[in-house]
Parts: structure tokens; C-alpha cells; sequence
């Protein structure tokens, strides 16, 4: 009996240690938090790396995926999809803010970042390996089995992607919660620099969208990004913005968020690429394995084919320059 | 005497095991063989497949009666009752769509009890409503009394029937403020405009409730009097299609800003009782003036300005 009660003590003086260590201002500072992006970062420049620095449907990027080109019949080649947009846009953003954590001094739980950049270096070295496969064939190789190497390489970027967003939405969070890097948006002055990561975090929400939709939902077999938010990505975001067209950015972004929560549901309720391939745009026909699908098709077509559109729009003529 | 009492314990936890398993095996049989309940959201989804404004059966009797009343001598004069009727269901109908669009993702299920009543009272009084019309269509020789009585009954059913949307509107608008989440569909602007919709069904339900009760035995045209009852369903409908179905002010609410609705809900919030007045008369009278007591900040030429949005907006006119 004394033993029993003597290691509850013991357990309880651990886990009230671990509470107080954290509420202390225990946990990794920012250096560390850099030095893992950093490191990734740099790994995913090397030479053998399916990345390079290539402009392409207006992004520009230094990880832009190489030999990502289909053939078609008349021996030419076409970009294959979306996979290396989306991933640079998602990589862009790290490159450009994962720095802010380097001179954040005060310790805090990094477990979410640590995590995802692990699933994140997973993916790569997947990624990397079909990249090193597709170099075995020559230009002159067979359609069929030219586009074999191609639809392995595009698969492996379509889950890589996912990882991507999942670690740039961890470095966001970070930043806005823990560094507090846009914590003067709502105030009488913010910022540029609140103004400007605030808006791009916001924006990086939506390329998430837009990578949990074409990538999961519709497998990167159907649908296609809106090239508004390609064009957006060379513009940058005026970082003088009025009080109201802030306000009015910050009301926008916060309902925004809500009706994501929507669409996600939506999405999880609703395989698109299902609704398009086995259906075949009838969603008679998906409703007579769920009656609710056509709720969800209304959901999804309405944030995607409205909501962001009506957001670019905004962000073109209001927030970018 | 200890191995008596002994054996007298064990035998009472055996009892109480053996209670606790039967308990168990009823419980297990409940969850097994009770049929289960819909959910709200199948149970809504079905109303809006049932009514004359998607169910082609139900429709077509309809008509057919419309058309019986037109060519019978002596109840013509229901014609712009009937077409009034029609318009209203089916603005009803795109309030109930507007709304199933959203309901699923309500997270708040405390409005379900109010939601259900209304949607089982839609769902039973739409069933007496085409029994009524099923019965009139085989009825060919029927004359004009037998018409007259069918068209009291079904008067006094589609009143109930409206009712029920009454109930289920009301449910729906508070489940879809408050269990959404910060969206970009309520705003201001949802808010005016459901609200708007709540105090239109008010109206015309008490206007088809006064046709009802004066027309309890049957109704001559001399006595007969559709009174205000076509013009408001027709403002409703003007109303439903530009912001009901037409759902641009509630969905670029936060682009567009317009500050009427800041004004309008203002107008809502302080003078609640003049938009049932206003929706009771406004739309066969659109000079009409309202006398009210200013309260506000707002000067008479701010408050007749206030007014003067408001009639445009509860006549379906821009804002």
C-alpha cells in the first residue's frame, strides 16, 4: 500500500513539474524552430533534388518540380497538373517566413512542427526517388511508359504536397500565436510587417483549400486551381493599407475561416472526384447512395467557385499591388 | 447460522447480477429492434420534394381544380385566391431550399424540437391537401357548391399547412444564427432578411386565418373578399426572389457593406412592431407613413430616409 500511494505521489510530482515547466517558459526557443525548417529547406535545394529555381504560370520558385511534363500523342509535352504549383506556393511561403523565428527567445512546445517536418522529409524522399526513376527514361521512350514514370512521380508530389501545407500551416500558427508576428493587425496602427504576414497566412489558408480539394478530394484527377491566385503570387501585398480596407480584411479572412470549417465537411462527405468519374456530373445518381451529397456539392461549389473567386477579386484590387 | 447468512448474500448478488443482465439484454434488444428515428435533416429534405412546388402529381391536381374553377359559373372569383395560394407555396418552398442548404451543417440541435413540429405539420396538411384535390379530380360532375366546400377545406388545411412553415422558419432562423459558426452567410444582412420572412409568413397567415373564418359555411361573392391577402403574397414573393433565391446580398454582405442593412436592422431592432404593421399594409399602400415614437438619435429626415429603405426593401426593390 505504501509503495502504491508513494509512486501516485511520485506521478503527480512529475506531471506538476512537467505543467510548471511549461507554464515557466519551458520548451525549444525560435532558434530551433529555424534550424529544422533551415535544414529541410536546404536538403530540398541540393543537386539531386526534384526541385529547381523556374518560373511557371506566373510563380516564381526555387522549388519548382523538375521534369513534371506529360506527353501527348504529337510527341510534344505539357505541364501535368497542379502538384508543382501547389507545392511551390506552399514551399514559397516557408522559405519566406520560417526566418522570423530565428531571434524568438522564448521556449515553447515545437511537437506539431517537429512532426509534420518529419512527414514532410518522409514525403520528400519518396518524392525524390520517383524524380530519379523518371530520369531513367530518355525523351525518345514510349508514350505509355513515358507517362508510367510521369503518374508515379505526379502521385508521390500529390501526398508530398499535403505535407507541405500541413507544416507551412504549423509555421504559420507558430508565428501568429507564439512569435505573434501580425498581433497589431486589429489594432489602431498595425504593422506592415503584421499587415503583410497577416494577409499572407490568410492567403496560405487558401492555397491549403485549394490542395485539400484538387489533391485529396478530387485525387488530382479532375478540377483545377483558379489562375487568379497563380497571378496573385508575383503581386505583393500593400502594406499601407487603409483602416477600413484592413478591418474589412480582418471581418472578411474571420468569416472565411467559419465557412472553411463548412467546406471541410463538405469535403469529408463528398468525394468530388467520385461525384465526376463514377457519376459522371449526376448528382442524381451520387444521391441514391447519400441524400444529403447534393448539400454538400452546393457547399463546396459555392466556396470555391464563389467565395475565392469573390476573394481574388478583393485581394487584386485591394490587398496586392 | 454465518453459512445461512452467507448463502443468503451470494443469493441477493445473484438477483441483482441477473437483474443487471436482463437490463442489459433489454437495453441491447431496444438499440437493435427500434426503428430508428430520422434525423431532422433527412425529415426536412422531404418536405421539400412533397409540396405543389416540386411534386408534379400534387401539381398537376392543382391545376386541374384551377381550371375546374375557372370554367364553373358561380366560384370563379377563388381564381386569384388559387393563383395567390400557388405563388405562396412555392416561395415557401425556395425559403425551405434556401434554408436545407444549410441546416446539415448546423452543430446546435436545440431548435430540432420546434424544427420537427413544423416540418410533421407541413408533412401531414400537405398529405390532407392533395387528398382533398385527389378526391375533387375524380369528382367530374362536381357543381358549385360541392366546389365551394372543397376549396373551404382546403383553405382551411393550406392555413395549418402554412402554419407549419410558420414554426419551422422561426426554428430554422435561430438554428442557422446561432449554430453556423462566424460565417460569411450571417451578417447583417441574414439577419434582416430572414427576420423579414418571419414577419411576411406572420402576416399572411393572419390574413388567410380572417378568410377562413369568414368563410366557414361557404362563401357567395357578394360576401367574398380576397382583400390584401394577393398583394402580400405577391410582395413576399417579389421579396423571396431577390434575396431568397437570389442570395447575392447575404453572400457579398462583406464586400459590399451596403449600410442599409446596419440601417435596416436598426429599423428592425427599435421599431419591431412597425414591420409587421409596415409588411401588413405597405404593399397595396406605398405612400403610407408610419407615426412612431423617436427614440433614437436619429432625426425625422434620417428616421422618413430609414422609412423610405424600408418599404423599397420589403417590396423585394434594391437597397
Amino acid at each position: 500500500m505504501k509503495k502504491i500511494l508513494t509512486s501516485i505521489l511520485m506521478a503527480i510530482i512529475v506531471v506538476f513539474g512537467c505543467v510548471m515547466f511549461t507554464a515557466c517558459g519551458g520548451g525549444e526557443p525560435g532558434k530551433v524552430v529555424y534550424e529544422a525548417y533551415h535544414a529541410q529547406l536546404e536538403e530540398m535545394k541540393k543537386e539531386d533534388s526534384p526541385f529547381g529555381a523556374a518560373t511557371r504560370n506566373n510563380i516564381t520558385s526555387n522549388f519548382m518540380m523538375k521534369n513534371f511534363m506529360i506527353k501527348t500523342a504529337s510527341e510534344t509535352k505539357l505541364d501535368y497538373g497542379d502538384q508543382d504549383e501547389l507545392i511551390a506556393l506552399g514551399l514559397n511561403f516557408i522559405e519566406k517566413y520560417y526566418p522570423l523565428a530565428k531571434d524568438f527567445e522564448k521556449g515553447s512546445d515545437i511537437a506539431h512542427i517537429k512532426s509534420s517536418l518529419e512527414k514532410m522529409s518522409e514525403g520528400y524522399e519518396i518524392l525524390k526517388e520517383e524524380y530519379s526513376n523518371t530520369k531513367k527514361i530518355s525523351d525518345s521512350e514510349d508514350m505509355t511508359i513515358y507517362n508510367g514514370f510521369i503518374a508515379r512521380y505526379a502521385e508521390a508530389a500529390r501526398h508530398f504536397s499535403s505535407t507541405v501545407y500541413d507544416c507551412a500551416a504549423a509555421l504559420a500558427r507558430y508565428l501568429s500565436n507564439t512569435v505573434k508576428v501580425d498581433e497589431s493587425i486589429e489594432s489602431e496602427a498595425p504593422t506592415a510587417a503584421a499587415i503583410e504576414f497577416y494577409v499572407e497566412r490568410n492567403i496560405l489558408k487558401v492555397y491549403h483549400d485549394y490542395n485539400e480539394f484538387l489533391m485529396n478530394n478530387c485525387k488530382a484527377s479532375v478540377g483545377s486551381m483558379n489562375s487568379g491566385w497563380y497571378s496573385l503570387s508575383g503581386k505583393s501585398v500593400k502594406t499601407n493599407l487603409s483602416k477600413e480596407a484592413t478591418a474589412q480584411a480582418v471581418a472578411y479572412f474571420t468569416a472565411l475561416d467559419g465557412e472553411r470549417i463548412l467546406t471541410r465537411e463538405a469535403l469529408e462527405n463528398f468525394s468530388y472526384y467520385d461525384y465526376q468519374i463514377i457519376y459522371n456530373g449526376d448528382v442524381k445518381a451520387y444521391e441514391k447512395i447519400d441524400s444529403h451529397v447534393g448539400i454538400y456539392l452546393k457547399q463546396i461549389e459555392k466556396y470555391f467557385n464563389q467565395y475565392l473567386i469573390t476573394l481574388n477579386a478583393f485581394c487584386q484590387t485591394t490587398l496586392y499591388q | 447460522m454465518a453459512e445461512k447468512k452467507k448463502g443468503g448474500k451470494g443469493k441477493k448478488i445473484a438477483i441483482i447480477m441477473l437483474a443487471l443482465l436482463v437490463v442489459a439484454v433489454t437495453v441491447v434488444l431496444l438499440v437493435v429492434f427500434l426503428p430508428k428515428n430520422k434525423s431532422t435533416a433527412d425529415n426536412f429534405k422531404e418536405i421539400t420534394s412533397i409540396t405543389i412546388a416540386d411534386n408534379e402529381e400534387s401539381k398537376a391536381d392543382y391545376v386541374l381544380f384551377e381550371e375546374k374553377i375557372a370554367k364553373t359559373s358561380g366560384v370563379q372569383y377563388y381564381s386569384d385566391e388559387l393563383s395567390a395560394i400557388k405563388s405562396l407555396t412555392n416561395s415557401l418552398d425556395s425559403v425551405a431550399d434556401f434554408y436545407n442548404d444549410y441546416y446539415l451543417f448546423a452543430q446546435d440541435n436545440s431548435f430540432n424540437g420546434q424544427i420537427n413540429d413544423g416540418i410533421n405539420q407541413i408533412k401531414n396538411s400537405q398529405k390532407k391537401l392533395n387528398d382533398i384535390l385527389a378526391a375533387a379530380k375524380l369528382d367530374v360532375e362536381a357543381g358549385m357548391s360541392i366546389i365551394q366546400s372543397t376549396w373551404i377545406d382546403y383553405r382551411a388545411t393550406a392555413a395549418t399547412f402554412v402554419k407549419g412553415y410558420q414554426k419551422l422558419f422561426e426554428g430554422m432562423n435561430k438554428a442557422y444564427h446561432s449554430s453556423l459558426g462566424n460565417v460569411l452567410v450571417t451578417n447583417d444582412a441574414s439577419r434582416v432578411i430572414l427576420n423579414t420572412v418571419d414577419a411576411y409568413v406572420a402576416v399572411i397567415i393572419s390574413d388567410i386565418d380572417k378568410l377562413v373564418s369568414s368563410n366557414l359555411s361557404g362563401s357567395k361573392e357578394s360576401t367574398y373578399s380576397l382583400g390584401d391577402l394577393g398583394a402580400k403574397i405577391e410582395g413576399f414573393s417579389h421579396f423571396v426572389a431577390s434575396y431568397i433565391k437570389d442570395q447575392t446580398h447575404i453572400q457579398n454582405f462583406y464586400y459590399t457593406m451596403p449600410e442599409c442593412y446596419g440601417q435596416l436592422a436598426k429599423f428592425e431592432q427599435t421599431f419591431g412592431e412597425n414591420l409587421t404593421k409596415l409588411l401588413d399594409t405597405i404593399s397595396y399602400n406605398p405612400e403610407l407613413e408610419i407615426s412612431y415614437s423617436n427614440n433614437l438619435t436619429l432625426t425625422n429626415a434620417q428616421a422618413a430616409a430609414l422609412l423610405s429603405n424600408m418599404k423599397a426593401f420589403v417590396l423585394g426593390g434594391e437597397v
